[in-house]
């Protein structure tokens, strides 16, 4: 189960070192839910789901700049298939109450994360971040100056609607992905 | 990408204000109760939800609108668009408390999983369960027309996730019934093409059957790896299904394990329990749950079948590792729920491992393997050391630089950590190879490696991991060597010429000169008995490589994980490791790989350790003495390990005593104080000329200390060390001093000699003090390292130079 998805602008390399990262699109999909039912104060619940997102935001950052500067790191400036991936865990109760393992790819200055149970597949994590990395970039055109990413929210929905149900991670073949790229009109890149 | 005016943006977005906000609140409430809410609407929705996405503290929306959003939200009438954005802006502001928000009476199954996706935001075991008791039953009735089961799994799936007490025993009873059939009787024929069409092309094609990945015609019974350029309903449930199968079992898969009648089965033979399940394949006799174990089982023995087909998309491809994961980590769960499948389980596994086992591409999916072999080797009666053996020696080795498996790996090794430590030597000799993870992605395994570092270590091993550490920086450069050599095509690589020197660390990865050497820092497991002396040319060649991003990365794990391993080492190290381990310490000091922040941080480390090492065991100062000897009594150390050095001398005024060790001798005092006498003597004396390199004053200050507490336990030498202490009031008044050192500090200096000469013209009070009482070593580990002796001094000083009008009569 996919606990939580992040879409980040890596801030460029700035004078006093990488400029601050931007959440783009940031979509929970739950956490399990522990006795105390329901949440006390609604505004320090929310509050904290943001402050989770923000800390996976700033850590996925940090590692894609820790890797930039490895002489191993791929020059292909979109290749989806060799787009540099990584996986690592966070402790109990920094920031969810529970393990997870979030594991990102970075497509330029974009990350794509997702937050994961640690029990998850993660050769199954890494594949759909493949696959909604590139979909995403067409989506949310983030790849056009003019384009507004941070306006599309019914874009990235539909998308993960198909791709990320729920947060549920799908085995979906070649064929299943050409019926959802019909529906979703996105154009297959030869 | 993130432009200066998104950037912009974002902050007018955070910037609105509450009547602001109010105003075009109604603006977007007139809109959507208006005729027909189109692309105006749509793009307020937008705006809107980014005003309250923007910022982590609560938006103030009136309640009014709040509701209207729901309303048009479950609105049939409403655009998907708009339901969407609806959908958005609720799960944006969750938790709520105004939510009037439920899925009763939804029919349509897109709109129901949307709202779901509201209700599952809110963090309420209420909500999240009356989300799992409608979909179920709507699962459980007949389906009106549109209503597709497809968009309903996944929510039950996180409602599962969430709350798995959602559900009652019937409830999960009908829907393993369900997915015992999803999984095992989707069709296999394709869908109906829903062709866009033109006027010339048909409408629709005929379906053909559905294939596997290499495109034969399937075989089988369909599953997530049959394509097809349309699916059926089915086919979607079905690949839902196996998608949150593992979940599901995990749930409700072995709740009936408890009830007695399954006590009785677990009594009887496995080999005619195996036999009961495999002549039950019909089916609908068991119960639900053993029916789903059952089907999934078959499920996975089919995919992974499947895997052994030359997939014709590239994605394919993908998607069948981890589907081949996913089903051994399945059967895993199933063999764990009901042991009878073991023994079905142990001949397929062992198949597929040797059908795998040499496919680099396959390497992740050797992890579940072990660890299935691992949990049932017992039952099994089967050895799983040979497939360890295996994975211990050849994956760290060639897949080091793969950042997914390096993350599994040492998870694999954490999860059964404690198995292998009582069980199987190979993981504890394999370190070399696992440490080939952290040295190539050390960002993220650094926490993973403080959890393993515990479990490597032993009597047997703490040596060789010691040296391992300080060269983990020489063992990522050399990893990168390896990694670009074998990027080489064959005949560059061969091309070294064992009579030049090589000039080049690539040159010299091949040379005979430095093959062996780089074979010692590459090896896959341990060798105890091997010389690391001999890395030193190594360290000096890969200089090169030292300011490389990933060394530099690697070489700032290494403090925290020194820190750990003395830790660690306390708790088991006896008087002949202590002693090597001192002896190493003072050795490395020398041999580091020529990063300064690296050796900075290492000779903190090591210079704290070593006082402990020596507390735990102060006979180590008379069983290492010659090397100790070298050690202190070198200038160049004084200056190059400054830290080192001063906490080595402090430990030898402390320990050696015949109160620590009965064995110290008059003899040996005598030579440790004419060698330290010396340094002294070189680091103060005035050499009118030359500049004068300047010295720590603690150093200088611990060195007289030192010198001072061994006279007092040999008291021949009071009058050496008293002149000399005499001496040091001529050295701060120097010229030459007083340019180098600020003035508080040689004033603390003059004090201290002051204070130590007095001291020693008492040499009874002297030895008294100097002298601690016997067992105070194991109580000296916390306390500050020379906490007892300024307040020694303070008393003495008293007494010889009372404070007027204290004057004795």
């Amino acid at each position: 189960m996919v606990r939580a998805l992040v879409l980040l602008a890596l801030g460029g390399e700035g004078p006093a070192g990488p400029a601050p990262c931007r959440v783009l699109c940031a979509r929970s999909f739950g956490t399990p839910l522990s006795a105390r039912d329901p949440p006390a104060d609604p505004a320090r619940e929310r509050l904290r789901r943001q402050e989770q997102i923000a800390a996976v935001a700033r850590q996925v950052t940090t590692q894609c700049h820790l890797l930039r500067s490895s002489p191993h790191f791929p020059t292909d400036p979109i290749s989806f298939q060799n787009a540099p991936y990584g996986v690592f865990q966070l402790p109990p109760g920094d920031p969810f109450p529970e393990r997870v393992t979030v594991t990102w790819i970075q497509v330029m200055a974009l990350a794509l994360a997702l937050v994961c149970d640690p029990q998850e597949n993660l050769t199954l994590a890494e594949l759909t971040l493949r696959r909604l990395a590139p979909r995403f970039l067409a989506s949310l055109r983030l790849l056009d100056p003019g384009a507004n990413a941070l306006l599309h929210p019914d874009a990235a929905d539909g998308l993960l609607e198909r791709l990320l149900p729920q947060g549920e991670m799908l085995f979906l073949n070649e064929g299943f992905i050409q019926g959802m790229d019909r529906e979703l009109g996105i154009k297959r890149s030869r | 990408m993130f432009t200066a005016a998104a950037e912009s943006f974002l902050k007018q977005a955070r910037e609105i204000q509450e009547e602001e906000l109010r105003r075009f609140a109604s603006r977007v409430a007139a809109l959507l109760q208006g005729p027909e809410p189109g692309a105006g609407a749509a793009d307020c929705l937008q705006r809107l939800h980014l005003t309250v996405a923007a910022t982590k503290y609560p938006r103030k929306l009136d309640g009014k609108f709040v509701e209207l959003l729901q309303t048009v939200l479950c609105s049939s009438k409403s655009p998907a668009q708009i339901q969407v954005l609806c959908a958005a802006i609720l799960r944006e502001m969750s938790p709520c408390n105004e939510l009037i928000l439920s899925c009763d009476k939804i029919q349509d199954a897109k709109l129901l999983s949307l709202v779901s996706s509201v209700l599952l935001a809110q963090g309420n075991k209420k909500a999240v369960s009356a989300v799992g008791q409608h979909v179920v039953k709507v699962l459980e009735g007949r389906l009106p027309e549109g209503l597709s089961a497809r968009y309903l799994l996944p929510v039950l799936s996180n409602v599962i996730s969430l709350s798995p007490e959602s559900l009652t025993e019937e409830q999960t009873d009908v829907v393993s019934k369900k997915m015992a059939d999803w999984l095992r009787h989707a069709s296999i024929q394709q869908g109906v093409t829903q062709s866009s069409g033109g006027f010339f092309s048909p409408r629709s094609r005929q379906p053909g059957p559905v294939t596997e990945v290499d495109g034969t015609v399937a075989t089988d019974f369909f599953t997530v790896l049959s394509v097809g350029q349309c699916y059926t309903q089915d086919q979607w449930l079905n690949m839902q299904a196996f998608s949150m199968l593992r979940k599901w079992l995990l749930c409700y898969g072995d709740k009936e394990l408890k009830t007695p009648s399954s006590d009785d089965k677990s009594g009887m033979g496995s080999s005619v329990m195996s036999v009961v399940s495999t002549t039950s394949t019909s089916g609908h006799l068991l119960p639900p749950k053993e029916h789903l174990r059952e089907k999934a089982f078959e499920y996975c023995q089919r995919l992974i079948e499947q895997t052994n087909r030359r997939p014709l998309k590239k994605n394919d491809g993908d998607l069948q590792k981890a589907c081949l994961i996913e089903a051994v980590t399945i059967m895993d769960v199933i063999c764990k729920q009901d042991s009878s499948y073991v023994h079905r389980a142990v001949s397929f596994l062992k198949t597929l491992h040797g059908r795998i086992c040499g496919d680099a591409s396959y390497a992740r999916a050797l992890l579940p393997i072990a660890q299935f072999f691992l949990n049932h080797c017992e039952m099994a009666a089967v050895d799983s050391d040979a497939i360890c053996k295996h994975l211990f020696t050849d994956i760290p080795a060639q897949h080091f630089h793969n950042p997914s498996l390096a993350f599994e790996f040492v998870q694999f090794c954490k999860d059964n950590s404690q198995l292998f430590t009582e069980t199987s030597s190979i993981f504890k000799q394999s370190f070399p190879n696992l440490f080939k993870f952290l040295a190539w992605n050390s960002p993220p395994l650094i926490s993973e490696f403080v959890d393993l570092l515990p479990f490597l270590l032993d009597a047997g091993t703490a040596v060789e991991i010691f040296h391992l550490l300080l060269d983990l920086p020489c063992l990522t450069a050399a990893l990168d060597i390896q990694l670009r050599s074998a990027a080489l095509p064959a005949s560059k690589r061969a091309a070294s010429n064992p009579a030049v020197k090589p000039a080049t660390y690539m040159e010299a990865f091949c040379h005979p000169l430095y093959k062996s050497m780089f074979q010692y820092l590459l090896r896959t497991s341990s060798t105890p008995k091997d010389a690391p002396e001999r890395l030193i040319p190594l360290r000096q060649l890969l200089g090169s490589l030292a300011s490389s991003p990933r060394v530099v990365q690697c070489s700032e794990t290494v403090p925290v994980l020194l820190e750990l391993f003395f830790r660690v080492v306390a708790e088991f190290a006896d008087g002949p490791l202590i002693n090597q381990l001192v002896v190493l310490l003072l050795q490395r000091s020398d041999q580091l790989y020529e990063i300064p922040a690296f050796k900075d941080d290492v000779y903190r480390v090591l210079s704290s350790q070593l006082v402990v090492l020596c507390s735990l065991h102060p006979a180590v100062i008379v069983e290492a003495s010659t090397e100790i000897l070298e050690f202190s009594g070198m200038v160049s150390n004084v200056q190059n390990k400054e830290a080192i050095f001063t906490q080595m001398v402090w430990a030898i005024g402390e320990y050696m005593s015949v109160s620590y060790d009965k064995r110290c001798t008059v003899e040996q005092i005598n030579e440790f104080f004419e060698t330290l006498e010396v340094v002294l003597f070189e680091i103060t004396q005035l050499r009118p000329l030359a500049s004068i390199p300047r010295y720590a004053p603690s150093t200088i200050s611990v060195l007289m200390a030192t010198l001072t507490k061994l006279a007092a336990r040999s008291q021949d030498l009071i009058p050496r060390v008293s002149m000399f202490l005499s001496k040091m009031k001529t050295f701060v008044q120097s010229p030459a001093v007083t340019s180098v050192y600020c003035e508080a500090d040689l004033e603390e200096l003059l004090i201290r000699a002051t204070e130590l000469s007095n001291l020693l013209k008492m040499p009874d009070v002297a030895q008294f003090v100097f002298t601690p009482p016997a067992g105070v070593g194991s109580t000296r580990f916390q306390r500050e390292v020379n906490d007892s002796l300024p307040f020694a001094l303070r008393i003495v000083t008293h007494l010889l130079e009372p404070a007027p009008g204290c004057m004795p009569p």
